[in-house]
């Protein structure tokens, strides 16, 4: 672990890659990796459901970095890290479906409906335009309404929510996401 | 490892602990509310909770598998020079060498063809022809008159533009320079037709074009052709020796305004069917060589669709881009999608190749080459690439989508990365940073 005293050690993934870049120095990716790797096994196994898999994935996608980041520019790592993840075990569980024949989802279902996309870069600002907003969460449904205000304006958890509408966790997590939709088509609508 | 710095930089990052604990209930509501706001925003964190709660009901053992996992990621670290990292190195040296031999080629090419208009010095292709590939090689030139030779060296010419498209385009540029004629006679030659050449048309698929005036099979190949041949004016004289059909070209030249007579600059404009075109000038001026009646001429911008004008009688010399003078606007070809496209409204437009997507096909359709690993094992397919357009037009984050394998992957990387410029996405009428996917057939 000598690479810990290498002066101005990098801090953010972005510096992270732009050493990685320039040096070519496995261990710079390999730190990088490391603070993530949980994160990449989490991920795989969410999809693959078996421990020794999961980990023979988490090393092939690191694999996959050592050369993709040598080639491509990355902006944003968490987010191109998550599609490269999720894009490999998708490849794996098609590939076991040849195998087994047993899995119940069609690969081009799985594959092309629900492609990935780099949200963050298209996320607004949801504090931006105020007047503009309020007028949004006014138009969206009640249940929607006052999941949002409680979650954005008065920074409740889903707990919280969840005991103080009533609502199921699940459905006031839907109606987060399902309102913040409709916000933001709406901004984007009136701008 | 273990110290984690909580300055700005970590207020979007989340730690596998900070998740291990959401998961768990240890957080106070302030803390998971956090956590929640972040998941809401970033699919990598919110995918690894599921899984982090699969691994919890599943009663795995997170600690074992983690430490297993960074003796792995150190043992790899360890021995740098495993198989891949070898097969890296080739490419990486193997790669700046090619690229060097591909300019030379183009470079050596266009030198050549200009060369020779001035001083009929066969000699030259010597050194060329040593690199070029057998089948060029063995091609018969004993019977043949002066355009024959001609052929393969655009042939030549072709096969050395083809794997380097900045070259192509900055080629075409030099040339462009040079074109002055106004009402310009161009010619195709119809030779002793020679299988050869019409299979090859036929490989490339731009029969299309052909056009009525021309009777025999093997005249496509000078048309499809012209493109390369009509960058050097001065050597269609040299076919019109020879020539037999002709065809009718003119230089048509204009300018691009907007609904407020105001001439719009960065407009692109090609002619349809074609995979490169020219921009216009800060006073919304082009002008563009060798159309043909038949033509349809195509208009890009960053905010407005594509518009489509057909040449038939001469275009007006002020070209009106708006929304209202759309002769003939025309979908895309289904094999290039875009996502999202139905959020957005009137003022949001999603990236697209600066020619257009039809442009863009053709571009892709030209010079998607099979990889030798995937003709050796016979793979055919599609490859679906995702990447991100900035609001400067610069592509990154590319990752694929479907894979192909065999190397193809990432020739469809490379296609695109060497392609087309791209308009950003807009909103508002301003640029936008927008992810995007792309399809690459391999056939």
């Amino acid at each position: 672990m000598q690479f810990f005293k290498r002066k101005s050690k990098p801090q953010t993934d972005a510096e992270y890659i732009a050493a990685y870049q320039a040096s070519g120095d496995l261990n710079v990716l390999g730190e990088l990796y490391e603070r993530n790797m949980e994160m990449v096994f989490s991920i795989c196994y969410k999809y693959l459901r078996d421990e020794e898999e999961s980990k023979d994935a988490t090393m092939e996608i690191f694999e996959q970095l050592v050369e993709d980041l040598k080639k491509h520019q990355v902006s944003n790592f968490k987010s191109w890290l998550h599609s490269v993840a999720r894009n490999y075990c998708l490849m794996q569980l098609r590939s076991r479906k040849v195998e087994v024949g047993g899995l119940q989802i069609s690969d081009d279902e799985f594959m092309e409906n629900e492609p990935f996309m780099h949200l963050s870069d298209e996320t607004i600002d949801l504090e931006g335009d105020l007047q503009k907003l309020e007028n949004c969460i006014g138009k969206l449904e009640r249940e929607q309404k006052s999941c949002v205000e409680l979650f954005y304006l008065q920074e409740k958890c889903y707990k919280e929510i969840a005991e103080q509408t009533g609502f199921d966790m699940n459905k006031v997590k839907s109606h987060i996401q399902n309102g913040k939709r409709n916000l933001k088509i709406c901004i984007e609508k009136n701008k | 490892m273990a110290k984690k710095k909580h300055s700005s930089v970590t207020e979007n990052v989340l730690t596998a602990e900070d998740l291990r604990r959401y998961e768990a209930g240890e957080m106070t509501f302030q803390e998971m509310h956090r956590v929640e706001k972040i998941l809401l925003e970033q699919p990598f964190y919110a995918d690894a909770v599921e899984g982090i709660s699969k691994i919890k009901k599943d009663k795995v053992s997170t600690e074992t598998n983690i430490s297993d996992l960074k003796a792995r990621l150190g043992k790899r670290l360890e021995t740098p020079i495993s198989k891949p990292a070898v097969g890296f190195d080739i490419i990486r040296i193997w790669k700046p060498i090619s690229i060097a031999a591909a300019m030379l080629l183009v470079f050596g090419g266009t030198y050549y063809l200009l060369d020779r208009n001035q001083k009929e010095d066969t000699s030259a292709l010597v050194p060329i022809e040593k690199l070029e590939s057998k089948e060029n090689l063995s091609e018969p030139v004993a019977n043949a008159p002066i355009a024959e030779e001609d052929k393969t060296a655009l042939n030549r010419k072709q096969d050395a533009l083809a794997p380097q498209v900045h070259q192509k385009r900055s080629a075409v540029s030099t040339n462009k320079a040079q074109a002055v004629l106004k009402e310009e006679l161009a010619t195709a030659v119809i030779d002793a037709p020679q299988a050869k050449y019409s299979t090859y048309t036929n490989e490339t698929e731009k029969l299309a074009e052909s056009p009525p005036q021309v009777a025999a099979a093997p005249v496509a190949m000078p048309i499809e052709k012209k493109e390369v041949a009509d960058k050097d004016h001065t050597y269609t004289d040299n076919i019109a020796a020879t020539g037999a059909a002709r065809l009718a070209r003119a230089s048509i030249s204009g300018i691009v305004v907007n609904e407020d007579n105001e001439p719009m600059k960065d407009v692109t404009v090609n002619i349809k069917g074609k995979a490169d075109g020219i921009k216009t000038d800060e006073e919304g001026k082009f002008s563009l060589k060798d159309a043909r009646r038949s033509d349809i001429v195509v208009f890009n911008s960053l905010t407005m669709p594509q518009m489509e004008v057909p040449l038939k009688n001469n275009l007006p010399g002020k070209i009106v881009y708006s929304e209202r003078s759309f002769y003939m606007p025309s979908k895309p070809k289904v094999s290039v999608t875009s996502l999202n496209e139905v959020m957005f409204e009137k003022t949001a437009t999603n990236a697209k190749p600066e020619f257009g997507w039809e442009a863009y096909e053709v571009y892709l359709k030209e010079n998607t080459k099979l990889p030798p690993r995937a003709r050796q094992y016979n793979v055919k397919g599609r490859v679906i690439v995702s990447f991100v357009v900035n609001e400067k037009s610069e592509l990154s984050d590319f990752t694929i989508i479907r894979s192909l394998g065999f190397g193809c992957d990432e020739e469809a990387i490379r296609i695109i990365k060497n392609g087309p410029k791209w308009f950003p996405a807009t909103n508002d009428d301003k640029p936008v940073s927008k992810s995007m996917q792309v399809v690459v057939k391999f056939q």
